[in-house]
């Protein structure tokens, strides 16, 4: 014989009341809702004498997922995450979205693509692209005749 | 000689933001997934005091330059949870992972399935 003496369904029903609680008094101190899950994922875009910074908030999204693409200074982003229940376990609650998502971004400089650079640390991407040294002026003789 | 107080500059209020979560359970544990991308340990705190789990953790610094475009400052990550009856909130663990925290609450003994051999 099995005994199942966990009460889950009013535990599960008092996490949502403090969910209730705790957001009405998030929302009187004026902080924004949950973060919504959407399949664009945020993006900063950063400039310096030297170079342009992109990063991308993208939690949970393997590496190996990553394609990084740039052809005539626009870069071009995928990738996926795919949100697994843990082997053995039953999901309770699931705010967290699947994505696969597409950025493009379209680099107001010109760029370097040969010195580029890109990390994934902490579930932030971030891309480093050099920028494209500006032409040097050139002195144009001035022939007689 | 004055006695001026030079109070410490206070720490700029980042905006708070209420991340997802995931609940999990199994028949020996429950698990918290929480999406806090840009958070590095040492910047996340779980308290457990009573049955209140609060979760806070902070993004990092943005990186150097004038910015363009700012699709996610760096925000404060803020959540609680009451801890239900029946979790073992002494034994909680934690494991970050690329932007995405775990936190695990083992089921105390008494609310375990348990076999009863009739005799």
């Amino acid at each position: 014989m099995l005994f199942d003496w966990y009460d889950y369904d009013r535990n599960v029903s008092s996490f949502d009341n403090f969910r209730r609680q705790f957001d009405r008094l998030l929302s009187e101190q004026g902080a924004r809702g949950p973060a919504a899950s959407t399949s664009v994922p945020a993006a900063n875009i950063f400039e310096s004498p030297e170079e342009l910074t992109v990063q991308l908030a993208i939690p949970g999204v393997p590496r190996e997922s990553l394609e990084l693409e740039l052809t005539d200074n626009v870069l071009t982003i995928t990738g996926e995450r795919k949100i697994e229940v843990p082997e053995g376990f039953v999901a309770r609650r699931r705010e967290r979205a699947p994505t696969q998502f597409r950025r493009t971004f379209a680099l107001p400089h010109p760029v370097n693509p040969d010195r580029t650079q890109a990390a994934l640390r902490d579930g932030i991407l971030t891309v480093r692209i050099a920028r494209a040294e500006p032409p040097k002026p050139r002195q144009i003789d001035v022939t007689e005749g | 000689m004055s006695t001026e107080t030079v109070a410490a500059r206070p720490v700029p209020a980042m905006p708070r933001v209420a991340p997802p979560v995931d609940v999990y359970e199994n028949r020996d544990a429950v698990i918290l997934a929480v999406d806090v991308p840009g958070v590095v340990r040492d910047n996340l705190t779980i308290e457990i005091e009573g049955d209140e789990l609060l979760l806070t953790a902070r993004q990092g610094e943005l990186p150097k330059g004038e910015a363009l475009h700012l699709g996610f400052a760096p925000v404060e990550f803020r959540r609680a949870f009451r801890v239900p009856r029946g979790l073992d909130s002494s034994n909680v663990s934690a494991a970050l992972d690329n932007g995405v925290l775990r936190i695990t609450l083992p089921k105390s003994d008494a609310i375990r399935p348990r076999r009863i051999a009739v005799a």
